[in-house]
């Protein structure tokens, strides 16, 4: 078994993708077809980590999609990080709908990924973090990205 | 860091408090303006590259939120960051409500503590006390590297040059870590390595050429006849699974050389352009082949000593050079390290090193090579065996005078951008010129306290020169036009140093040294970056010492020798030098070795074959002398303790 569980559920016009696991050089996306479909949903939550051979083959694979309208949803940092740095991870026909942004408290070495979701956390060209984040024991956690580097994806 | 660089605007119409508080920065030494109109604001912000805007909620003009959210949309490139204040606007919802709309960093209620402001101020600028290349290359100094810090130091760094790619690669492997980091260039390609608990168990890189068949003839494990024969191979196994299948090579001579394959492979990272990085930790399964921390060591040096130009070490260096080198814990005297070539070439420089040495008094050490020297400290930084105090120290005037001449010397007839390159500003795109001064300016020194001395000139004219240069280079117009003809320059001296390299070639083979020699150091000068003209050096430099043994002489070939790249190692030439280098230095079986290594790799190499021929000749003649000679003479000799 591969690295890698996606699960694909077709419902009419959409494609439903949830992926899990590594993206690497075991990676075969060829069996996974974005034809055929104008919508494609994906949920990236899963994610642990993406090397270089498995961005090469995600970068071919989602720009086989292109008819259709894509949005990412629930992409992990490990995610982020790939649509700020390599064109073409994110292609043109695609959309982050919602991300995780890591917050820590340094104090308690507490770490907690809060859900930024378009139109409420941040839209195009504009962010709007959450006035406080607090962890478990009600201590205010510092946002943990470099924000010049991290929202990039959001100032295109 | 100190905080003479950072300007704060202050929007309040209740004059004393805004006098209050623009005293209490100035205090600090912050630069800070004050005013009770916003529209004023607006034009001191534009002005002057300000970083923290403390606004007053309720101005006579217009609501502090409506000034912040104005003063975005006016500069919306600019990073800045906002203290809202009031003293009528109390309720939480309000608080909340404009605290999310202007993304402050806090909200203070009046009467408030001045100290508060500062304890904001202060509390950002604690983050930035150091630039962040700086803290990559001081992480060995900690106790303990978390996988935090890694990460979050990885992430501090917008932008790294292909050449820091070695400490990196120690930095994770030292440190254990496990997961993938990626590296991407400025053309788009993107590679990679995988980490396990400190090894590194995979290279991925775009040119996937293969040298594996030269390394194998190489390292004499088959013949070329044999790999022509595996190669013929229908059944679609790869080389190496042929060669092993028809009982011609081991599993393990495979891994060897498959490790050696990674090594050239990693290699071609280690270039110089600016490439940026992202590290995910990540479990990732312990392998074979791989390459240990043990291993990564040999690497290291060689990539250190032949990829790595000194020019870009002087650059980074800037920042150290009156700092003392401290050894960490793990420099021990039987440390592997110091048993390398680059380490072993500079005599004494351990115990030197422990006598608080800095960069500045070793380089005045006249026996010492200095790109060896400078390579050499570079390979213990990347080693995790050295580390530079926090503070540069000048001994004395003497000393810090000397300095100042030197980069006074080697900064004479350089334009802005070459003076900002010359202290170890690769990316002009991200110019942050203040940030620049803020780094380099102290490695001048203190000021000093004789004003009308030749050392308080200097200092005060280097700081001139520098800040001068800092100013002009702000200029996109002009950096564009500097950096494409940088480019162009480069390109044509490359060309005409590989012009020489070749003509140089030609008279080797006809044994004209010196002529070779003189072609050959043109096209150092020209392109000090073509390292391939290192090979060629070393050989003319061999085919003028060959009469007599020169030790000094043998000291400086080699670190030619090592100077050559992986890459180009896997040639008959290489072999075919260090069958020369064998030879001056005595060690006939060796040399022999070689050359037979050379006509493997190319049987129709004549002045390798040439070579063999007289070295053939002369342990032949060894051989006869044992023979001849008188049989006490000849039995001391056999008990004769080598050297």
């Amino acid at each position: 078994m591969g690295k890698l569980d996606v699960k694909m559920n077709k419902e009419g016009e959409k494609l439903n993708i949830q992926m899990s696991g590594v993206i690497d050089e075991d990676v075969d996306f060829q069996q996974y077809k974005l034809v055929g479909v104008q919508q494609i949903s994906l949920d990236l939550n899963g994610i642990l980590s993406i090397n270089s051979c498995g961005i090469r083959e995600w970068i071919k694979w989602i720009g086989s999609g292109v008819a259709a309208q894509i949005v990412f949803n629930n992409c992990p940092k490990v995610i982020v990080d790939q649509i700020n740095m390599v064109d073409g991870f994110l292609p043109t026909n695609a959309k982050v709908i919602s991300f995780f942004v890591p917050y820590y408290n340094e104090s308690l070495g507490v770490e907690k990924n809060v859900l930024f979701r378009y139109g409420s956390e941040f839209k195009e060209g504009s962010l709007t973090p959450p006035s406080a984040v607090k962890d478990d024991s009600g201590e205010v956690m510092e946002m943990d990205v470099i924000e010049s580097k991290y929202f990039k994806f959001i100032k295109k | 860091m100190s905080t003479e660089n950072i300007r704060a605007l202050i929007i309040e119409d209740d004059s004393s408090l805004g006098e209050a508080i623009q005293e209490a920065l100035n205090r600090e030494g912050i630069k800070a303006y004050w005013t009770p109109r916003p529209e004023e604001g607006l034009s001191v912000f534009s002005a002057n590259k300000i970083e923290f805007v403390i606004v007053d909620c309720l101005l006579p003009q217009m609501p502090g939120v409506d000034f912040v959210m104005k003063l975005r949309e006016l500069n919306p490139g600019a990073r800045f960051k906002i203290i809202l204040v009031s003293g009528i606007y109390m309720d939480k919802a309000f608080i909340q409500e404009s605290v999310k709309k202007t993304q402050a960093l806090s909200f203070l209620k009046k009467p408030f503590d001045l100290e508060q402001i500062l304890a904001l101020v202060k509390k950002d600028e604690k983050k930035e006390e150091l630039p962040a290349r700086k803290i990559l290359y001081q992480m060995f100094s900690k106790e303990k590297v978390t996988n935090r810090d890694k990460k979050k130091m990885l992430e501090s760094i917008e932008e790294v040059s292909g050449f820091d790619l070695p400490f990196v690669y120690s930095l994770l492997s030292e440190t254990k870590s496990s997961g993938y980091l990626n590296i991407y260039s400025q053309d788009g390609t993107v590679s990679g390595l995988a980490f396990a608990n400190g090894a590194i168990v995979g290279v991925d890189v775009e040119d996937k050429q293969t040298v594996l068949g030269e390394l194998l003839i190489q390292s004499g494990y088959v013949t070329p006849e044999e790999i022509q024969n595996a190669l013929k191979d229908k059944t679609n196994r790869r080389l190496g699974q042929a060669l092993i299948q028809g009982n011609l090579m081991s599993p393990h001579a495979l891994d060897l050389m498959m490790t050696e394959q990674m090594n050239i492979r990693l290699s071609k990272t280690v270039v110089d352009s600016q490439v940026k990085l992202n590290f995910a930790t990540s479990e990732v399964e312990e392998i074979s082949p791989s390459i240990d921390s043990d291993l990564l060591l040999n690497y290291l040096h060689d990539w250190i000593a032949s990829k790595v130009s000194v020019s870009w070490l002087k650059s980074l260096y800037m920042m150290w050079a009156g700092h003392i080198i401290i050894p960490t814990a793990s420099l021990r005297m039987d440390h592997p390290a110091l048993t390398m070539s680059l380490v072993q070439n500079l005599d004494g420089l351990v115990e030197r090193i422990r006598e608080s040495a800095t960069l500045n008094t070793l380089l005045e050490v006249k026996d010492y090579n200095q790109t060896a020297l400078y390579k050499a400290l570079h390979f213990l930084l990347t080693k995790g065996l050295i580390v530079f105090s926090s503070k540069a120290t000048f001994s004395s005037e003497g000393e810090q005078l000397n300095y100042l001449k030197k980069i006074d010397f080697e900064i004479k007839g350089k334009n802005p951008f070459e003076m900002l390159e010359y202290i170890g500003v690769n990316s002009m795109e991200e110019l942050n010129s203040d940030k620049i001064l803020e780094e380099f300016l102290p490695n001048l020194g203190d000021e000093p306290k004789n004003k009308s001395g030749e050392l308080s000139k200097l200092w005060v004219q280097l700081h001139f020169k520098f800040k001068q240069a800092v100013e002009k280079s702000r200029d996109g117009n002009d950096r564009t036009k500097f950096k494409k003809e940088t480019q162009k320059n480069d390109a044509e001296a490359k060309i005409r140093a590989t012009k020489l390299v070749e003509e140089a070639k030609q008279e080797l083979q006809l044994n004209q040294y010196q002529k070779a020699m003189d072609k050959v150091a043109v096209a150092q000068k020209l392109s000090p970056q073509f390292f391939q003209s290192n090979i060629y050096m070393a050989w003319a430099k061999l085919g003028l010492m060959e009469t007599r043994k020169n030790y000094k002489r043998l000291k400086d070939i080699e670190i030619d020798l090592i100077q050559v790249p992986p890459d180009e190692r896997y040639d008959a030439l290489y072999p075919f030098v260090m069958g020369l280098y064998n030879k001056a230095k005595g060690d006939l079986v060796n040399s022999k070795k070689s050359f037979d290594k050379a006509l493997a790799l190319d049987p129709g190499f004549i002045v390798a074959r040439r070579e063999l021929s007289k070295l053939e000749a002369q342990l032949k003649a060894k051989k006869q002398d044992i023979f001849n000679m008188d049989i006490t003479q000849a039995v001391a000799g056999f008990f004769k303790k080598s050297k």
